[in-house]
């Protein structure tokens, strides 16, 4: 195992923990990934730039994303995805990314997130390789978390 | 005291207000997306803390920051962010920022750093 991918399994847990015990009062554990088949169907990206590039991905159904944002901003009135819920996706993956940043050797920077929302969709990061990948479950669903090197530019491979 | 809370996410400027309403602050709370609409309204006066957010598109925190000192506004500002590196949060602090609270954080976290600028 790499060393960035000894950094992202032995931090991940505990960042995904935090973030939603402190932010939602909610309990999460991980859960092996074999529990779950289907893609979600909003995935929420943020980039890396600088010493080491990158993205750090957190995908969850669009029921789970209603209910983690409810919780998030502490407001029942979400019923269906709107750019709220978004939003609120955007900025776990952003907590996310910082927590894990930290932990990481080298200067670099972070993007500001972007969502994908869709059904029966995949999303490629070109010249990616997954550095690690972790599923987590709470009482409001369970959703996924990937950290991919984008290979083709540490090589030169562009 | 009046706060301009900045964050291009509302969900984290919902958060930070709410946090700032159950410490009592019901009044003088604005709100900017971005770094360019923060300076527009401490430029229309009255805004004495600024809580910004690190990472912004456009103008980031720091970016404001600096931006405000060379405006000669000697208005107060803090980071709340999920930039977590100590490096940043050194930066920061010699850049004059105030605080650095980082995300995630709980209502009473976040509230025991502002207690010594706000004075509740």
């Amino acid at each position: 195992m790499g060393q960035l991918a000894t950094i992202y399994k032995e931090g991940i847990t505990s960042i995904v923990v935090d973030l939603f015990r402190t932010m939602m009062t909610t309990e999460v554990s991980p859960v092996p990934s074999e529990r779950h088949s289907s893609h979600g169907q909003l995935t929420a990206l943020v980039a890396f730039g600088g010493n080491w590039k990158g993205v750090l991905e957190f995908e969850c159904g669009s029921a789970e994303a209603i209910q983690f944002a409810r919780r998030f901003m502490q407001n029942d009135e979400y019923h269906e995805v709107n750019d709220d819920v978004r939003d609120a996706l955007g900025e776990f993956a952003n907590i996310v990314a910082g927590n894990l940043k930290a932990l990481m050797l080298g200067k670099m920077t972070l993007c500001t997130p972007s969502v994908i929302e869709g059904s029966d969709y995949s999303v490629r990061i070109c010249g990616g390789s997954i550095v690690g990948e972790s599923w987590f479950s709470t009482e409001a669903g369970s959703f996924a978390i990937r950290l991919i090197e984008d290979i083709g530019v540490r090589e030169g491979k562009n | 005291m009046s706060i301009l809370i900045v964050d291009d996410s509302k969900a984290m400027r919902m958060i930070v207000r709410r946090a700032l309403h159950q410490a009592g602050f019901h009044q003088d709370l604005k709100e900017a997306a971005t770094g360019a609409e923060a300076l527009e309204v401490v430029e229309s006066g009255g805004i004495e803390l600024v809580l910004c957010d690190w990472n912004m598109p456009g103008m980031n925190g720091l970016e404001l920051l600096e931006k405000l000192k060379s405006l000669g506004r000697t208005v107060k500002l803090g980071f709340v962010t999920s930039e977590c590196a100590t490096d940043i949060q050194m930066l920061a602090r010699q850049s004059g920022a105030l605080f650095f609270i980082t995300k995630p954080f709980t209502p009473d976290a976040f509230l025991s750093a502002l207690e010594p600028i706000i004075g509740r």
